[in-house]
């Protein structure tokens, strides 16, 4: 070929990796879409009977702490914890986690709940910064509402700050701007209810894009596809993911994260295994990966689960700046925790965890970027100088191009065939349409994001970087 | 993307091939998925039209045979409801809509709704599922008779403890309460079952629901060597104040190593205590 066999040869062996990784890829998500696909029909089936009012009934559902952490909030905040104040559950209390907004947050908190100081004093069983007051409201309406002021330290820093002042065995974490679906905590808890031999340790379920839908007073109201092209986009990349990704690893007992916006951790586990930590921007994933190490080296047997149901509505990114920021973040986070837990990678003591799920996450999740970039480059290279047949190139791209729509396709027929909550077949068309374009744009995108992400981490970036958001009450005017 | 050298140059033809049948296989699967999405609205879409117009009828049914003195056979046909009688939607709207109503009617109109249920045929369709090799048209079954209280399914609904799937099992469980009251817990308390806390919710769900009295043979419950079970009649000696069985109560908590059955005991006797001063 190039008349030099060292280079042949390193070029064989380069292709002959590519390769495998492409089918590799390509087949590991077929093998979950299918998982995903049995283990939802099963779970649809079974959802159809459950009285989840039954858990307002009774005295012993599982009590839990909503710890919703809140920076610069002021202009949505009061919205927001009323509606967290109003989720169909009994036995739970919010606590909204001021983490020194520069904003009015704190005043437009007191003056909408009658605050007044806690006497009772904060007890730091994880450490965070320190804690200017705890706040309870004087009006016995907002009885359920604590509010913590403290000194800014991060989103971790105020999830623990949050466990610490909690007075439940359960804490739900949640994006203060996030709207939860009504009965959420019911869905959330049953699972805790259901244990028996193996301990359920944390529960997570389905995070769905909430821009342009209507939301009034913190509630949704109307789903809608939004008009603008990256957070449609997103919405295909959330239904893939959760749909037909999640539910598979959940069943392989595998399951890496639990999303930030949302789930329900058992309390004692989390502070056994040392709350979130704050050296990382990846603190969701990053927990959960520690707290199930935890349990495998304490050897005690234990569940994560996952719950298909669309329990939380969130706004996506909506700029290719905020989102590169966003997924820069999750690629950092991705980072850290892989790193952090290296000794898990090919460990028999890890089981799927150690044997499967970490090393997927490696491979797929973290090198993908880099594999896609450095073949599209040498590709290019060899296209260039004539060692390559275009035809056979073209027809490459296609096959990568037809795979990801066809997964994507799926993913639609998944959604329309569960919770269908994009009612309008004009939305339909318009995601059907957004289908055809991720490849071509969205995801070339999203691979650069990744690679800034790890040049960010190089750099030795650590913020989160401001998530600019329209907030809700701008969308319910539209 | 992958690329090859000239040593598979010879083989790149066959390759090609190959790739632009799997593009095409791929083009098509993605075609059909997107039209299946549009397709399967359009049927939601019609079925709920469907289920509009068989509730319908089936609203006029039962509202003509319960407000009027009505002969159910003539409003039967009348209406259409025996013609649609085959169909196994409207089989399954026409029992949803009666149960609704049995849950909230009582005296004459119950029994008008047992008899719609029974004359109509309903009862069988019923019984089908029951019998059927699907665990959840089992659990619909279940339901169905023990909501219009069939005390002649009770056996059927016994065996089905026993079944493989745990949901079955639960609504068996709830099942043989709803017939036969809350003392059926005793054909339980033998079973090698875990009653999980999600399940003794249900069975405390249905027991706050019918306002069912305590059961009269709690002694003999308490001799159950499931633990599970035993946790879930002490919960029912908190929920009925039970405070006889405070004694029996200190017996099994100095007998017992599970910490749970120790915590629920505390938590009850420190409630009689409490109430007693």
């Amino acid at each position: 070929m190039t008349g030099n066999s060292t280079i042949d040869i390193i070029i064989l062996i380069f292709n002959n990796l590519i390769l495998i990784f492409g089918i590799t890829i390509m087949s590991s998500y077929l093998i979950l879409a299918f998982l995903s696909s049995i283990q939802l029909k099963r779970y649809m089936h079974e959802n159809r009977f459950v009285n989840y009012d039954v858990l307002l009934r009774v005295d012993n559902a599982p009590k839990i702490s909503i710890i919703a952490p809140a920076y610069n909030e002021g202009r949505t905040i009061e919205a927001n914890v009323l509606s967290l104040l109003s989720l169909k559950y009994s036995n739970y209390e919010v606590i909204v986690v001021n983490d020194g907004s520069k904003d009015d947050s704190i005043e437009v908190l007191k003056r909408a709940f009658d605050l007044i100081p806690r006497k009772e004093k904060y007890l730091a069983q994880l450490p965070t910064k320190a804690v200017k007051e705890v706040y309870i409201s004087s009006n016995p309406a907002n009885s359920k509402l604590i509010v913590v002021d403290k000194l800014n330290g991060g989103k971790a820093d105020a999830l623990n700050t949050g466990i610490n002042v909690s007075n439940y065995p359960f804490f739900v974490c949640i994006d203060v701007d996030c709207i939860m679906m009504q009965d959420a905590l019911l869905k959330l808890a049953k699972p805790f209810m259901e244990q028996s031999e193996r301990r359920v340790i944390a529960t997570g379920g389905v995070i769905r894009v909430a821009n342009s839908c209507v939301i009034k007073s913190g509630n949704l109201i109307e789903v809608k596809v939004p008009d603008n092209f990256l957070a449609r986009v997103q919405i295909i990349e959330y239904l893939r993911s959760f749909i037909l990704g999640r539910m598979a690893w959940s069943k392989l007992d595998g399951l890496l994260i639990i999303s930030g916006a949302f789930g329900m951790f058992d309390k004692e586990i989390a502070i056994k295994s040392g709350g979130y930590n704050t050296k990382t921007v990846g603190e969701d994933m990053e927990l959960i990966v520690r707290m199930r190490r935890y349990m495998i080296d304490q050897k005690q047997s234990y569940v994560v689960q996952y719950i298909p149901n669309p329990l939380c509505w969130t706004e996506v990114p909506e700029s290719f700046s905020i989102l590169r920021k966003q997924r820069s973040r999750w690629t950092r986070g991705t980072m850290e925790t892989l790193w952090m837990h290296k000794g898990m990678f090919l460990n028999p003591k890890y089981k799927i965890l150690g044997l499967l799920s970490f090393p997927y996450w490696f491979v797929y999740e973290y090198l993908a970027p880099f594999v896609e970039v450095i073949g599209l480059i040498v590709t290019l290279v060899l296209l260039f100088i004539g060692f390559l047949n275009v035809k056979f190139c073209i027809l490459l791209f296609l096959f990568a191009y037809t795979f990801a729509t066809m997964v994507s396709a799926l993913a639609l027929y998944a959604e329309e065939t569960t919770y269908r909550q994009y009612k309008s077949t004009k939305d339909i068309r318009k995601l059907g349409l957004t289908v055809l374009l991720e490849p071509l744009i969205y995801h070339p995108f999203t691979v650069y994001s990744a690679l800034y992400g790890n040049w960010e981490k190089l750099r030795g970036h650590k913020a989160w970087g401001e998530m600019t958001r329209t907030g809700f009450n701008q969308q319910t005017k539209k | 993307m992958a690329y090859f050298t000239i040593d598979f140059f010879q083989r790149e033809e066959t390759l090609s091939t190959l790739i632009s049948w799997t593009i095409a296989v791929l083009t098509f699967i993605s075609i059909v998925a997107f039209l299946l999405t549009l397709f399967l609205r359009r049927i939601k879409v019609k079925n709920k039209e469907i289920k509009e117009s068989y509730q319908q009828i089936i609203d006029q049914t039962l509202m003509e045979i319960l407000f009027t003195d009505a002969n159910p056979e003539e409003v039967f046909s009348k209406t259409k409801f025996s013609e649609n009688l085959h169909k196994s939607l409207f089989k399954k709207l026409a029992i949803r809509s009666i149960i609704t109503l049995r849950n909230n009617y009582v005296g004459e109109y119950v029994l008008k709704l047992k008899q719609i249920y029974t004359q109509s045929s309903l009862i069988n369709y019923s019984v089908e599922k029951l019998n059927s090799r699907k665990w959840y048209y089992v659990i619909e079954g279940i339901r169905d008779l023990s909501s219009m209280e069939v005390a002649e399914s009770y056996s059927d609904i016994e065996r089905m403890l026993k079944h493989k799937n745990s949901m079955v099992q639960l609504e068996a469980m709830v099942g043989i309460i709803k017939l036969k009251g809350i003392d059926q817990l005793i054909g339980i308390s033998t079973l090698d079952l875990h009653i999980n806390d999600w399940q003794q919710a249900n069975i405390f769900y249905t027991i706050k629901e019918q306002n069912m009295d305590p059961p009269e043979h709690m002694d003999s419950l308490l001799r159950s060597n499931n633990p599970s079970f035993l946790l879930l009649c002490i919960r029912l000696i908190d929920y009925y104040n039970l405070s006889e069985y405070r004694l029996r109560l200190a017996e099994i908590y100095n007998f017992s190593s599970d910490p749970n059955l120790k915590i629920e005991i505390d938590h009850t006797l420190e409630k009689f205590k409490a109430l007693a001063q």
